[in-house]
């Protein structure tokens, strides 16, 4: 079986299979452009990620595992075609996989499933994030999310004019 | 993993770039106003959703909103509305959308005498005013302070002369898409409509109705002024009967008919067809959307041969009606073609391979195609052989399930459950006995879309006959929204399990 060494910001190594590598848009050009530039076919490919830490990209691959037998879903996926979206997708293995993070966690996986273009898992994840701003209250939201206000001056009661104006009409 | 350890990291959503964040924002917009109090939670938050409902009401997805309303409606110095005193002192865009809809009245009521509407216009503007609420200025103050401000905007349930029209539309500058509707002139002074450089959406509609020359000279009005720097374009309206009258000053202004809508690369077109499917103009359309027509003579050929003019350029085309518009001719929609039909056989099945033998025409860039879902042999036979062999490069085909119930919604009722249960069931055997995947080569993505029944269709039209199905029995009760969806993936690994079985 084909590896791949995959190796995080803080340098822990994961070997891979490059098939379930080749999942990640991201990892398969790397790995197609190793193949190009390298003489020999035997040859390893390794691959730095330099923004995603060793925890989070466990979990990445660990995602990747779990779903290695599903189709792969374009990134631009058309929204009004649904399919892609994480109501068609997400499984109970999904909601067991998401339900002990915090959203500091959950952050780092958009992240890390943008960089590495994985579109199912961003999928999931930003529809978990979705779940959390919802039928919330501003403050509700702010306190979730740990956001300050940082509006200037009267910015903030000018915005609630404006949507009072839009809302009563 | 262990579940029951607590993951955590000090990330925040202020990590996110602008960019992801709009895409997690995006999916909170479930109407026009759903989006709005997420603008209070950070500035950050209210630039980006301020992005996303203009872009929504410049692709004409919205209607400008706030909405301001006529309260006196006398001559144009005297023409008042009314808005949020506070509105008038704002600094900078007060339009969260950089949008506005300026109307005359909160609904244009259709079934009514039209001319009472009219007579009684002055009084309805007057029942606008909410006493104590907003500040009453005068609409010239307003346009001219703030038009500059709006890149999108909407004249509704309007009654007033050619000239206010053209005194508004002076002061707004940087609109980049117009909505006209249901406005009704109270003269035919048609002076030149201003220049509005970036202009590049317009959308007409009428449905009220009245005298279908009040439409042509409104529709004609504004064609003329911006035709040709128009990409999109929107024309509604139910009694638009001779396109001919309405493109005669078109092309006198624009001294020939062959430049007409030269940049035009998108059509959504509910009224007479052939206003633009006829000889007189060819624009590079890309996209084209035929919604519900009224009193037109269609059929899968007919139609096939006047949107022949666009298989050069035509990416999508999307059928948004029932069956029984694309059979008119055949009295009685699919009806005359069912086997129920007390028409002779020979009769209905010389009719449908009339309807069928489109001569071999091709639309090698059309990659998506939307058609309402099929429910008989004939319907089957319109899809297979008028449309889909014609479109090599197809890549989505959308089914239109009019009636269709939405998975996606919460059902209480068994009855509903039932439905869906028995529509699901309904959708699995018909792509069970379908092969529109050998049959184009290229085909990703099938999805079935539930539609909103047109009320019309089952009430009033003596002809129209529905197959006595549950999928026709149920009403979706949403204008849109997704019950199916296969990929060719899917199709492939099912097909690769079922001969491993064997």
């Amino acid at each position: 079986m084909a590896l791949v060494r995959v190796i995080s910001s803080d340098g822990a190594a994961f070997l891979v299979s490059q098939r379930l590598a080749k999942r990640s848009g991201k990892l398969k050009t790397e790995i197609e452009t190793f193949r190009k530039s390298s003489d020999n076919s035997e040859a390893q490919p390794e691959i730095r990620i330099v923004t995603i830490r060793a925890e989070i990209l466990r979990l990445v691959l660990q995602w990747l595992q779990q779903h290695q037998n599903d189709p792969v879903l374009p990134a631009n996926q058309n929204e009004q075609d649904g399919r892609g979206d994480a109501e068609m997708g997400q499984s109970q293995w999904d909601r067991d996989f998401l339900a002990p993070m915090d959203l500091g966690i959950v952050m780092e996986l958009i992240l890390a499933a943008n960089h590495l273009e994985v579109k199912g898992l961003l999928d999931i994840t930003c529809k978990l994030v979705e779940s959390k701003i919802t039928g919330r209250t501003v403050d509700e939201i702010r306190t979730a999310f740990k956001l300050k206000s940082d509006f200037k001056g009267n910015e903030e009661e000018q915005t609630r004019l404006e949507n009072r104006w839009c809302v009563e009409n | 993993m262990d579940a029951n350890v607590v993951q955590t990291s000090s990330t925040s959503i202020t990590d996110l770039p602008p960019e992801m964040l709009k895409q997690i924002l995006a999916k909170l917009d479930d109407n026009q106003n759903s989006l709005l109090p997420y603008r209070l939670v950070h500035p950050l938050w209210k630039a980006i959703i301020n992005d996303l409902l203009e872009e929504k009401c410049l692709k004409l997805e919205y209607d400008g909103c706030p909405k301001v309303y006529i309260v006196k409606n006398c001559t144009k110095n005297e023409m008042l509305i009314e808005c949020p005193a506070e509105t008038l002192q704002h600094t900078g865009n007060p339009f969260p959308s950089s949008s506005l809809t300026l109307a005359g009245s909160n609904s244009i009521i259709e079934d009514i005498d039209f001319e009472w509407w009219c007579s009684t216009y002055q009084q309805r503007c007057e029942h606008n005013s909410n006493e104590g609420e907003g500040q009453k200025v005068r609409l010239e103050t307003f346009t001219s302070k703030l038009g500059n401000y709006l890149t999108s905007f909407t004249l509704y349930a309007l009654v007033t002369s050619c000239d206010v029209v053209a005194n508004i539309l002076s002061h707004l500058v940087n609109i980049k898409t117009l909505t006209v509707s249901e406005i009704i002139l109270t003269d035919s002074q048609y002076k030149t409509l201003p220049t509005l450089c970036n202009l590049t959406n317009l959308e007409l509609t009428s449905s009220a109705p009245r005298m279908i020359f009040e439409d042509m000279d409104v529709f004609a009005w504004f064609l003329v002024a911006y035709a040709n720097q128009l990409k999109k374009l929107e024309l509604h309206s139910r009694f638009l009967t001779d396109p001919q009258l309405i493109l005669k000053d078109l092309i006198s202004e624009q001294g020939g008919a062959f430049n007409l809508f030269q940049n035009l690369d998108e059509l959504v077109i509910s009224s007479r067809l052939d206003f633009f499917l006829n000889s007189f103009c060819s624009p590079p359309l890309k996209f084209l959307t035929i919604k519900k027509h009224y009193f037109v003579e269609l059929n899968p050929k007919k139609l096939m041969l006047l949107i022949h003019k666009f298989s050069d350029t035509l990416e999508r085309l999307e059928l948004d009606f029932e069956w029984n518009n694309l059979f008119f001719d055949s009295v009685g929609g699919t009806f005359f073609l069912t086997m129920d039909s007390p028409f002779p056989a020979n009769r209905r099945s010389q009719v449908l391979e009339e309807l069928l033998s489109v001569p071999i025409l091709k639309f090698p860039k059309l990659i998506h195609f939307s058609v309402a879902f099929p429910t008989t042999d004939a319907e089957l036979r319109v899809i297979n052989e008028a449309f889909l062999v014609k479109f090599p490069a197809l890549q989505k085909l959308q089914l239109l399930l009019f009636g269709g119930v939405l998975p996606s919604l919460q059902y209480e009722n068994e009855n509903d459950i039932e439905r869906l249960q028995n529509q699901m069931q309904k959708l699995q055997d018909f792509f069970r006995g379908v092969d529109y995947w050998k049959l184009c080569s290229g085909l990703k993505r099938i999805s079935v879309l539930a539609r909103k029944r047109d009320p019309i269709l089952d009430e009033t039209d003596l002809f129209h006959c529905l197959d006595e199905t549950d999928l026709d029995n149920v009403t979706c009760d949403v204008d849109s929204g997704q019950v199916y969806s296969t990929t060719r993936d899917e199709y492939e690994s099912a097909n690769l399990t079922n001969m491993q079985k064997m």
